[in-house]
């Protein structure tokens, strides 16, 4: 068999030079991708001050590329962008992005709208505002002079990029905020068909955690696709219900920590790291409603201030507002207090926590949370004053203590319930016995921060281990708390 | 219609996009392909005897049930489990079977194992989730498939198994071939006739060399000394290392099972495919994605597990693999001129340079991309052709290659 003649079919290259305003330029990249290439793969490499598009060409379908501008529900001018007399104008985008001297760059000027980024808006948070004093008023003032403009190129492959961004929304009384979401990838990536993630959030516990929830999402929605993301570009315009502009920002979440954490479970294949982000992104899904707890909304805060920056006070603080909202279960109707105990309620989840705060923390002993989870549930009423004093413990000694204490009444409590001879001092030695297992790790947990972080995982495992009866059986998530309680017994 | 045979008409596709360009919202597309996602269901008596049968080599039965269908049926049932292939594959029985605690971990196109005191299932009413029913039942894996994935059944040296592979793919790809056109002639619209005819060309002869190469990692020396050892104690003599002078890609049939339990499991070959056959044929047939695309199906020849990235340093090159590549590449494309030959060497030299420097984890096309049907032509061609060989059995299109070669005869 022969080798066959080399191939030289054309290959397409076009250019994204950048603006160094984040959203806007996620937006053209994606657009430029998706322009020419949709369904076919472009291969992107960032080349320093522009990035290059590239792939074999291919004949694009003009509906396809409505159709996707359809979700933004474009206004007349932004349908004009792309055709002329009903006519594509596909000469003009590739004359436009495969010119390399931007100054040879010719099209119609068109307006930038602070949705591509609000650095565009007009006013004192523009881009540069002090060189041109004018623009210093706000720009509900409606003055033409005011207004950023961009050949129709441009901004026709925004639009088409903003067309793929994940939309947050959230409202109060006071405020109504708006936040859309683009991922930033790699400095060499394929992006082959379309990008497809959930792209609608709204969370009660406002705009961030549903962002951070929005992230998390479209790196999950993202595994298959094993695309490097390493950031999301956002802007951001809060209003008020009069509609008039009250606040804005634009820039990049700063997820990298997360984004780094996801990449590696993909890029390894770790099912355990994939399972923890699935874990957070249930709990963010199912506390969004309006009506959830405002304990849960809080814990939803902490959730969020974790993912987005893994370390031992938001992990703390999580610990903390889930014993709180199981103990208030054991009362109350708690919405979302199901969903709040299927959090991290896994000893595979604690082991990934762990993993995420990069901390050298020895394992959570089973068997003693296993036994400290046991002995809490012998006093339904009382057990989160004793929890309690577990939490307060300020070094590792006292915490020993404190574990002693609880276990060996627990034994002892036991022994009463087996009906058997209540024994002391047997109840002690056991406990004595458990709390030496936690002596042997002392040494490794004498740092103030590795212990409290070790503390917040050790107790979320206890936690986990709990069998409180709680009043929340009715809730819609009742019956995945049926078949977890149903699991632990 | 049977759910098993239920595929996606030109209709039903059309009118969905359709009513999701109407509507303006492309979810209704991925409510129908949802709706034709299955995931596989077999009921079991209990999880230890499931985990009894896999261990013995058999395939639990299945059913299919419509993604959606199961995802909302299993809110009800008390106990479900993941069948984790890969587990299975390596024999890791306390992760084969894991108990689904969220919905979240349920997904299109796995298997799930239930119970069958709570599964109701019966053959002729299928999957109830409403109490006591039959089981679904266990077959035996098919033998080429076995002796492909375990690389035992039939001792082959890397040669015949390579070669022989090579020779399926020939009967293949003429069946292949008019599809492979007429993909081209619809998404290479923007090229000229030639180049879309030189297009199907490359890809033919690139396709039969994936094949002739996919077991590349075979070659690697730490893969060689632990398959040549499971073929000594099959034997129960030391081979001298006179007579093992040529790699082995498959040892001979275990009949004692005591013999089995002492075998090694051998590292992963299949992932080096990706990191070599990309750099080959980027290098002989120019720098295309196209070939990025069927290396990585190549790799993904065992398991979908695959994702392309090869730690640097994985892979060394046995003694001989050199030699047994050149003289491979020559017998198969032989006449070569001078500079033929030479651009191969150069091919080959990169290849190998790439697969030792390791790679990055790769996208497999989705089915939104337009690559995609050439990612599963390659895919499906490598591993049957691969089965094809391990086994002796013709799989792919017995009846219409039976025809042929009769003519031919």
């Amino acid at each position: 068999m022969p080798l066959p003649a080399r191939l030289e079919l054309g290959k397409e290259t076009y250019l994204v030079y950048k603006t160094g305003i984040p959203f806007y330029d996620a937006a053209r990249l994606i657009g430029v991708a998706h322009l020419f290439f949709g369904t076919a793969s472009a291969e992107v490499e960032d080349k320093g001050n522009y990035w290059e598009v590239s792939g074999v060409g291919i004949k694009r379908d003009e509906q396809q590329v409505l159709w996707i501008i359809n979700r933004l529900n474009p206004t007349k001018t932004e349908r004009k962008l792309f055709q002329k007399d009903g006519v594509f104008l596909w000469k003009e985008f590739a004359e436009f992005f495969s010119e390399r001297d931007v100054a040879n760059r010719k099209g119609s000027r068109e307006k930038l709208k602070a949705e591509y980024d609000v650095a565009l808006q007009i006013g004192t948070r523009g881009i540069d505002p002090l060189s041109k004093y004018e623009v210093l008023a706000p720009r509900s003032t409606g003055e033409i002079l005011k207004q950023f403009k961009a050949p129709f190129q441009e901004v026709a492959v925004a639009t088409l990029g903003r067309a793929f961004a994940a939309s947050v929304r959230s409202f109060t009384k006071r405020q109504r905020e708006e936040i859309y979401i683009l991922p930033v990838f790699r400095e060499r990536f394929v992006i082959s068909g379309f990008l497809e993630y959930e792209r609608s959030f709204v969370h009660a516990s406002g705009g961030w955690v549903a962002a951070v929830w929005a992230a998390l999402s479209i790196l999950l929605d993202l595994t298959t696709k094993r695309l490097p993301v390493i950031d999301f570009a956002y802007t951001r315009e809060a209003k008020a219900p009069t509609g008039q502009p009250i606040f804005s920002d634009s820039g990049y979440l700063g997820l990298g920590k997360l984004c780094i954490y996801w990449w590696n479970g993909v890029k390894e294949g770790k099912q355990e790291t994939l399972n923890l982000l699935h874990n957070f992104r249930e709990f963010l899904e199912n506390t969004s409603g309006q009506n959830t707890h405002e304990q849960v909304q809080a814990l939803a805060r902490h959730v969020a201030a974790f993912i987005a920056n893994p370390n031992a006070e938001a992990l703390t603080k999580m610990e903390q507002l889930k014993a709180r909202i199981l103990a208030n279960s054991q009362t109350q109707q708690v919405i979302g207090g199901t969903v709040a105990r299927r959090l991290l309620g896994r000893g595979e989840h604690l082991r990934e926590v762990k993993a995420m705060l990069q901390l050298d923390l020895p394992e959570v002993p089973w068997q003693i949370s296993e036994a400290l989870a046991k002995a809490l549930g012998f006093d339904e009423g009382g057990w989160m004053n004793q929890f309690t004093r577990l939490e307060n413990t300020p070094n590792f000694s006292q915490f020993i203590q404190q574990v002693e204490r609880i276990i060996s009444r627990g034994c002892y409590r036991e022994q009463q319930e087996k009906g058997q001879q209540p024994n002391i001092r047997e109840a002690m030695i056991r406990a004595h016995d458990l709390a030496n297992t936690l002596r042997g790790i002392g040494s490794a947990l004498q740092d103030e921060k590795a212990f409290r972080a070790w503390k917040a995982i050790f107790l979320l495992d206890v936690l986990s281990r709990a069998r409180m009866r709680t009043e929340g059986s009715s809730e819609q998530t009742g019956e995945g708390e049926a078949r977890e309680l149903s699991e632990e017994g | 219609m049977e759910e098993s045979n239920r595929v996606i008409t030109p209709a039903e596709a059309i009118a969905a996009y359709e009513r999701a360009f109407r509507l303006g919202n492309p979810s209704e597309v991925e409510k129908l392909l949802r709706n034709i996602l299955n995931v596989q269901v077999a009921v079991v008596e209990s999880l230890e005897k499931a985990k009894e049968v896999l261990r013995e080599g058999k395939k639990l039965a299945t059913v299919p049930v419509p993604y959606d269908v199961f995802l909302g049926k299993s809110q009800s049932l008390k106990e479900s489990y993941h069948l984790d292939l890969k587990a299975v594959k390596e024999g890791d029985w306390a992760k084969a079977l894991h108990k689904v605690t969220y919905r979240d971990e349920i997904l299109p196109n796995c298997t799930y194992v239930l119970l069958k005191h709570e599964a109701g299932y019966s053959r002729e009413f299928g999957l109830t989730f409403e109490g006591e029913g039959e089981i679904t039942g266990f077959e035996d894996q098919p033998a080429p498939e076995c002796r492909e994935k375990f690389m035992e059944g039939k001792f082959q040296t890397f040669k015949e198994h390579v070669l022989g592979a090579w020779e399926r793919s020939g009967q293949i790809i003429e069946f292949y071939k008019p599809f492979i056109k007429t993909w081209a002639e619809n998404v290479l619209t923007e090229h000229s006739q030639e180049q879309r005819e030189k297009f199907v060309e490359n890809v033919t002869w690139s396709l039969r060399i994936v094949v002739l190469l996919h077991d590349i990692g075979k070659l690697n020396r730490n893969w060689q000394a632990v398959v040549w050892r499971n073929e000594e104690r099959i034997r129960g003599r030391t081979i001298p290392l006179s007579k093992r002078n040529e790699p082995i890609a498959r040892t001979s049939a275990v009949s004692d099972p005591a013999v089995r339990e002492r075998l090694e499991r051998p590292p992963p070959h299949a992932p080096f495919a990706y990191p070599f056959l990309r750099t080959f044929l980027r290098t002989l047939s120019g720098d295309y994605r196209f070939w990025d695309v069927l290396a990585l199906a190549t790799a993904r020849h065992h398991s979908l597990e695959v994702s392309g990235a090869v730690a640097k340093g994985a892979f060394q090159l046995s003694d001989t693999g050199t030699k047994v590549l050149e003289d491979l590449l020559t017998e198969v494309l032989s006449p070569l001129s001078d500079e033929e030959e030479e651009v191969l060497k150069h091919a080959l030299y990169e290849a190998l340079k790439s697969v030792q420097e390791g790679s990055e984890m790769d996208e497999p096309p989705s089915p939104s991309d337009d690559l995609y049907f050439l990612y599963c032509l390659a895919n499906r061609l490598v591993k049957v052709c691969d089965w094809e060989d391990a086994g002796g059995e013709t799989i792919e299109l017995p009846e219409l290659r039976g025809k042929k070669d009769a003519v031919a005869g």
